[in-house]
């Protein structure tokens, strides 16, 4: 017999009430432990695609949206600036680098981006196999593309308007797969990259032929090829970094004030999109809280009942020799074995929550969350069952300790 | 090995005039088994648990075993207690979570003992339950519950057994067998019996008998 054995024939005693008393807990515990992953995973992730990121500048429009779709690519774009004037930007003595994006285009809902090597720079990307994209039309896909589309290297298929597969076909010209990226669990998995000209081919329908002039001189600094005042050319943004944190003051007022383009700070704009999130998220946090709460009360209510059916038990080991602090420690281990169960149970719960939902999502492009990492709030929720275990096995437990022998085996 | 002098114990109560309780003074040998007498509320339930240390006597002498239970701190008593006294109750009062083996290793768990099967399996077949070992206490009848009741009272071989009226619900066999199983245990393990009862069958049983 030892104190760990003890509980459990309790427990195992009324193994429906236990159950019940397990399965609630974790309920509540399991919709924190999904929050606490989620919201952790989605910050890492915003924070890991916004990296090296100032600044986007874009079309006039919503700022959230520009940076939604310039850098997480989850909007649609709010328009196209003339490449012209981001040129002159790009040359601004505030900005250290700026890199041109074309978007419009998919295949198969993965966004064909026009862009230059410096963005694949941003996250650190690393060829699998092949070759980055150098000549128009040539493409260098990210690893969940490869895998979802089976597209290969030689490979040749034509992009759609849009971001749906039922888009209108551009059928005129076909892009041919050059290389393929290794994961960086960046957006870069999901995206098709090309150059900002292949974007501009595609677009030209055949009845209205519109050469891309050339010009060695005075070429454009960010797309290289192509006349610097080329004022029939647009892009849809730049992703800035400033050069110094004076930039940081005056160059988005500078845009928003003296040009027709927009800047929007992804930090700024991702903040506020979390006070938007967090009001749902502590929403459900405290609808998690309550179910914690009610548990805690249900244990609480088990065990103060159960001590009425128990005093003989209690008065008959306290003749045995237990002393009354025995009896305190007994009661309250065993709120503590149910509430850490509990725990236990909903961890499991919250992370197989994640696994399933990851694999579901991997089925469509957002993939990358992953139900195999711990938080340290996790531990703190360990500490937290502890507490309540503790919690709601005092008031239960101290009327064990102050058992009255005598009066319960003298049978009044 | 037992001593008790000028005892007496005064209950605590608001309502009533609590009047001291005052016991007899006797003395007991090793192995002097002995009949406490008295009617319903002559207070032999209190006199059993002040000598088993359930309760405290505030004035006298309590001796057990040169040791003098009144004089120790409370968990000394429970310790105590728990080692060298045996409880047999009118009703059994079993742990119904527990197995008939568990309720029996409780016994040394509680007073820090050593915890043997062989003990267990020893107590068992002198009381003929070995079969019952593993059994639930919620299957055993009610004779077979009161021997397990006894068999956790002896499990630890405590110099002494206090019973309260282990046979007043029982008939005149089974009355005859209990006794006798209390008397045969407690020459086994070397422990002294002291009943408190009001069943006159128990008179012609006892040499020793104490009127309350």
């Amino acid at each position: 017999m030892t104190t760990r054995l003890l509980i459990w024939n309790y427990l195992k005693e009324k193994p429906l009430q236990t159950l019940l008393n397990i399965f609630l807990l974790s309920l509540g515990i399991s919709v924190i432990t999904l929050i606490i992953l989620f919201n952790n995973q989605l910050q890492e992730k915003i924070k890991s695609n916004a990296r090296g990121i100032d600044l986007v500048v874009g079309a006039k429009g919503s700022p959230l949206q520009l940076i939604l779709c310039n850098i997480f690519h989850i909007d649609f774009p709010t328009g196209n600036i003339k490449l012209i004037e981001a040129d002159r930007l790009a040359k601004h003595r505030l900005v250290k680098t700026a890199i041109p994006m074309a978007l419009g285009d998919s295949y198969n809902s993965f966004r064909i981006v026009g862009t230059n090597q410096s963005y694949t720079d941003l996250y650190q990307a690393t060829l699998n196999s092949g070759a980055w994209w150098s000549k128009d039309l040539e493409v260098t896909i990210g690893a969940t593309v490869a895998k979802r589309t089976n597209l290969k290297i030689g490979d040749l298929f034509t992009s759609s308007h849009g971001l749906t597969k039922d888009g209108h076909a551009h059928e005129e010209r076909k892009y041919i797969v050059t290389g393929i990226l290794n994961p960086s669990g960046s957006v870069l998995d999901n995206l098709l990259l090309t150059t900002v000209k292949s974007i501009w081919l595609v677009h030209e329908e055949s009845n209205t032929p519109q050469p891309i002039t050339n010009d060695t001189v005075h070429q454009s600094k960010l797309v290289p090829g192509v006349a610097r005042m080329d004022s029939t050319r647009e892009i849809t943004s730049l992703l800035i970094k400033y050069k110094n944190p004076m930039a940081i003051i005056t160059l988005p007022r500078f845009i928003n004030t003296q040009t027709n383009m927009q800047a929007a700070s992804p930090a700024f704009e991702t903040a506020r999109l979390f006070t938007i999130l967090g009001e749902g998220i502590d929403a459900l946090t405290g609808l998690a809280y309550l179910l914690v709460f009610i548990s805690a009360l249900s244990i609480f209510i088990a065990l103060y009942n159960s001590l009425k059916e128990r005093k003989y038990d209690l008065a008959i080991m306290r003749s045995m020799g237990a002393s009354p602090r025995k009896l305190f420690q007994l009661i309250v281990f065993e709120g503590i074995s149910l509430t850490m169960l509990g725990v236990l149970v909903g961890l499991i719960l919250g992370h197989s929550a994640v696994l399933l939902f990851a694999n579901f999502m991997d089925n469509s492009q957002q993939a990358g969350f992953t139900s195999l990492v711990f938080y340290k709030e996790e531990v703190f929720i360990l500490a937290g069952g502890f507490v309540v275990g503790f919690l709601c096995s005092l008031l239960p437990a101290i009327q064990a300790y102050r058992t009255d022998i005598h009066k319960v085996l003298a049978g009044n | 090995m037992l001593k008790i002098a000028n005892l007496s114990y005064t209950y605590q109560s608001k309502a009533q005039n609590s009047v001291p309780i005052r016991f007899p003074d006797f003395q007991l040998a090793d192995r002097e088994h002995c009949l406490l007498l008295g009617n319903s509320g002559s207070g032999k339930t209190t006199f059993l648990h002040v000598i088993g240390g359930l309760l405290r006597a505030e004035k006298g002498w309590l001796e057990l075993n040169e040791v003098q239970l009144n004089q120790l701190s409370q968990s000394a008593l429970d310790h105590y207690r728990g080692k060298h006294i045996g409880f047999v109750f009118q009703k059994n009062h079993l742990i119904k979570a527990l197995t008939v083996k568990d309720n029996l290793l409780l016994s040394p768990f509680l007073s820090g003992g050593k915890q043997s099967d062989e003990r267990v399996e020893e107590v068992l077949t002198d009381l003929g339950l070995e079969s019952k070992m593993n059994a639930r206490v919620t299957e055993l009848s009610q004779g077979q519950a009161q021997r397990v009741a006894i068999a956790r009272a002896i499990i630890n071989k405590p110099i002494l057994i206090l019973a309260d009226e282990p046979t007043s619900a029982l008939d005149d066999l089974n009355c005859k067998r209990a006794i006798d199983l209390l008397f045969s245990v407690a020459a086994k393990n070397n422990s002294t019996l002291l009943v408190a009862t009001h069943d006159q069958r128990l008179k012609d049983v006892f040499k020793r008998k104490i009127q309350l």
